[in-house]
């Protein structure tokens, strides 16, 4: 009887849960089976392109462009969008709060729930037929049904709407929670910035993906139900499924990075020892970097024939970004400027952050220029540039973000010497991976093609080399994830875990005077790891 | 566990769900539904019937899920007023992704109306095209979905100044609208002398105009529910969640259509 | 030694884009209705020659000449409004 009580106990918490905390580890989960998937697929390819000529791919030029589109979207939907909206968001939002738990809890365990199917309808495409050849952005012609006769496109296509569904309802979730459900005395203004974060997330999710779900259901009855919303014979345009696309594909990639500004304010916050600077400011950034991201989506689009003045429009558009997003780094800086900095993992992440955004930022505003935008179409320096933005930066902060919170989620503590182990060797390897690429890109080599010519063999090996060494750095993170799983309480007590430690300018009565445990934000007051259902009385914000 | 229970321990107003089998249920019931479809298409499942069966799996699901939204808000009390504004404010969210879906399509138009290219004469409509014209059937339409909007907004007058016969003759009066706008639409695409494939004309007025008949579809369904609700006194003044967010979906509705006319039957035609 | 006399047609604000399609295309139309109007040796219809064999691919224009051949060109080549115009100016 007890045997078949906690069969049905465990799957009434993880399969039919309705407990945003309890999802939280789902998706976390969840993301490193989808990271993992897509690393394999990124190390394949540059395994293939560590030497011109055929490597290990043994010529077949359609499972490398597979490859590539099964690694971009993999990454994209299905580890970073579940890791940072999905793994912190439904962590974090409710405990900053002071909300029980999330407005819908059910929507908010099918909003997980949608995401394995999702992969296995992608997976499916990869398997099926000759596979998706057409990158993350499925553009007809080649999506169509000329080009890619199977079934694995309108597999993507599927699996790409249940993400879209998925993303929708959990940003509904998201936002009714911090309208609805804030505790007494949290105003608006009083919301810790991880949570404004999400909120410019989840309204640009909710602005963009149903344009998104339009533009690949139109190209789906392209395929297989003779429209012609795309085909020119029938008066339609290709350009116009890239209009759809980008308007939600450019705001996608602020969807990807807001949250993880909200991780890296808190993060400097905290071990900088101050307040972030101008924090309503920052706010203010973050929806100005969320608004104008909605209007410049065509800079991914200057060499398809636009005239003149859109493309001024649009390179003059894009260059505005820089501006919020110069506020937020001066800001970081600003904060960082004396305080008593302690450089522990999560804040090693933040500054490298700093440092790498700055410079795929900078590497934005070249690309912003419709003219010098001509050239560098499609070379390798675009996928220097947004490996140093999304690659580098992202995924530094969502590391920042596991190292500063994993020990207040799971009560449990990692090694933090061998997490700044693992911090070095990241950040070597990405930066060997990535920083090559930009010359290869200035001297002219193509994205996405699988042989190049011998002239750019050196930096080709050298990113190959930066690659695996990435790869070697995510094994140690799963090792520092297993140490902490193993002795998790044994790593508390370790003399170089004092470091770990919380500010003193936010903290309650009762803690202040007992001078225990002192925090900048809500969730650091709570119990490690946090009760099952936190809240029983709601806390009170002065 | 029922309001007096919960209320000696609960401190707070928000309504804490049970762990529930239905999202599971529904997330794989729309792979099963997605993989189908995908192979339908393509030859790998010859039977339409794999099709229909994942159809229905998601469609008693939508059921069995929302019997617990209303056993929990009806009869259970756990809609409180903070959970009643979090509801409306969630369907106000959603209603702005089905106009930004909306709005995807409208560019969809305007992009291959405003500037047709050469392939189809650079004229809109093509040439070869009869378009439908807006005085006829499309303007009996419009005034149709007028109506309902002001008889629904008669029938919510009625649940509020607690007029149980003519909140119940309203909300009856309203679904019959909008089916005969259903059956109106159906009949208009039924004589319309182009079809889908028909050139990016046919395509993008069929995509458009069927996602709004898709959507009226679902709304007469709602309505009918809303009506059985008011009959079996689910409804009152002051607790009608449903009541409120169809009343929203229908004046929604509404105005896309007038765009839709507006756009599609009468600067296009 | 022969003088050649290189052109190309200029910037017309009409069709700003990089892509011509359009301006070609409106040439084509516009050379055919003039021609209708005016006869083959009417001199200022050669404008719309000259731009339309410069910027149409030769493919494109057998392709239309075929299509008003056998009368399924979907263009715009009706010239009764104009008719109306040098008729009224006549009068």
């Amino acid at each position: 009887m007890s045997q078949s009580n906690t069969w049905s106990a465990w799957i009434n918490r993880w399969l039919f849960s309705t407990n945003a905390k309890d999802i939280a580890i789902l998706y976390f989960i969840f993301s490193l089976f989808g990271g993992v998937l897509g690393s394999v697929f990124s190390l394949v390819m540059r395994l293939e392109l560590a030497a011109p000529g055929e490597q290990i791919l043994l010529g077949d030029h359609q499972l490398y462009n597979v490859l590539v589109s099964a690694h971009s979207v993999l990454m994209v939907f299905f580890l970073i969008m579940p890791l940072t909206a999905g793994f912190f968001g439904n962590y974090l939002l409710p405990l900053m709060l002071g909300a029980p738990d999330v407005s819908f809890a059910r929507v908010n365990n099918i909003a997980f729930w949608l995401y394995p199917p999702a992969l296995t309808l992608l997976i499916a495409s990869a398997l099926i037929d000759e596979g998706p050849g057409t990158g993350w952005t499925v553009y007809p012609p080649l999506s169509g049904i000329q080009s890619h006769g199977g079934a694995s496109i309108d597999l993507v296509i599927f699996a790409l709407h249940i993400t879209s569904i998925s993303s929708i309802l959990s940003s509904i979730n998201f936002l009714t929670t911090v309208l609805n459900m804030r505790t007494l005395g949290m105003t608006m203004t009083k919301l810790p910035l991880f949570v404004w974060s999400i909120i410019f997330t989840a309204s640009l999710l909710l602005i963009t993906l149903p344009v998104l779900t339009a533009g690949i259901t139109l190209l789906l009855l392209d395929r297989n139900f003779n429209t012609a919303f795309y085909e020119p014979a029938g008066g339609g345009d290709p350009i116009l499924y890239q209009h759809l696309y980008w308007f939600f594909g450019h705001p996608e990639v602020y969807i990807l990075i807001l949250p993880v500004f909200g991780i890296i304010s808190h993060v400097i916050s905290n071990y900088a020892k101050k307040p972030i600077f101008g924090k309503l400011g920052m706010v203010y950034a973050m929806g100005s970097i969320g608004f104008l991201g909605l209007l410049v989506w065509s800079h991914h689009m200057y060499i398809v024939g636009l005239d003149v003045d859109t493309r001024a429009y649009f390179t003059s558009a894009t260059m505005v970004i820089a501006i919020p997003t110069g506020i937020k780094i001066f800001s970081w800086l600003a904060t960082l400027y004396g305080g008593s900095i302690r450089f522990t993992t999560p804040m090693l992440y933040a500054i490298a952050f700093l440092f790498i955004f700055t410079i795929g930022g900078c590497s934005g505003v070249l690309l912003s220029n419709a003219n010098l935008d001509v050239a560098f179409h499609d070379t390798y320096f675009v996928v220097g540039h947004f490996h140093y933005v999304l690659s580098l930066g992202v995924v530094y902060g969502v590391f920042a973000g596991y190292y500063y919170w994993s020990p207040m989620m799971t009560g449990l503590y990692y090694n933090p010497t061998i997490a700044n182990i693992q911090f070095w060797m990241m950040f070597i390897g990405t930066n060997i991976t990535f920083l090559p690429m930009h010359f290869l890109g200035l001297n002219g080599m193509p994205r996405r093609i699988p042989d190049y010519p011998d002239a750019f063999t050196g930096f080709n090996a050298l990113s190959s080399l930066g690659a695996v060494m990435s790869v070697g750095a995510l094994l140690l993170f799963a090792y520092v994830i297993y140490d902490q799983l193993m002795n998790g309480l044994t790593n508390k007590n370790l003399s170089t875990n004092a470091l770990w430690k919380n500010p003193d300018f936010f903290e309650s009565n009762d803690i202040f005077n007992s001078n225990q445990i002192k925090s900048s934000s809500l969730e650091f007051l709570l119990t490690y790891p946090p009760m099952y259902h936190t809240f029983n009385t709601l806390p009170i914000q002065s | 566990m029922s309001i007096e229970t919960r209320s000696k321990f609960q401190l707070f107003p928000s309504h804490e769900v049970n762990p529930s089998p239905w999202p599971i249920y529904m997330s794989f019931s729309l792979l099963s539904l997605g993989l189908t479809l995908g192979l339908l298409m393509h030859g790998y499942i010859l039977s339409t019937w794999w099709l229909i069966l994942a159809i229905s799996v998601v469609i008693s699901t939508i059921f069995l899920w929302t019997r617990d939204i209303i056993i929990e808000g009806t009869y259970l009390g756990g809609h409180t007023i903070a959970v009643k504004r979090g509801l409306n404010i969630g369907f106000l969210i959603f209603v702005g992704t089905e106009i930004m879906i909306f709005i995807a399509l409208f560019w969809g138009y305007f992009h291959s109306a405003m500037n047709p290219s050469i392939e189809i004469g650079c004229q809109w409509p093509p040439v070869g095209i009869t378009s439908i014209k807006p005085t006829e059937l499309p303007l009996l339409n419009t005034i149709i979905l007028l109506s309902s909007g002001a008889t629904v907004t008669w029938a919510h007058e009625s649940v509020l100044s607690r007029n149980r016969h003519n909140a119940l003759l309203g909300l009856f009066i309203t679904t019959l609208l909008i089916v005969i706008f259903v059956l109106c639409q159906i009949c208009e695409f039924n004589s319309a002398t182009f079809n889908i494939t028909d050139s990016v004309y046919g395509s993008i007025f069929y995509a458009t105009t069927g996602l709004h008949f898709i959507h009226m579809i679902m709304l007469s369904l709602m309505l009918a529910i809303c009506t059985a609700r008011m009959y079996v006194y689910h409804f009152t003044a002051t607790h009608h969640v449903n009541l409120e967010t169809t009343i929203l979906y229908l004046h929604i509705l509404d105005i896309i259509w007038l765009f839709i006319y507006i756009v599609f039957y009468w600067w296009g035609c | 030694m022969t003088e050649y006399k290189l052109q190309t047609p200029g910037f017309d604000a009409r069709f700003p884009q990089q892509n011509q399609t359009k301006h070609c295309y409106q040439s084509y139309l516009d050379y055919h209705k003039c021609v209708a109007l005016k006869g083959s040796d009417f001199e200022p219809c050669k404008v719309f020659w000259h731009t339309f064999q410069s910027l149409c691919p030769h493919d494109w224009v057998e392709n239309w000449d075929d299509e008003r051949e056998k009368g399924i060109f979907p263009g715009d080549l009706s010239i009764d409004q104009f008719k109306d115009k040098t008729e009224e100016k006549k009068e």
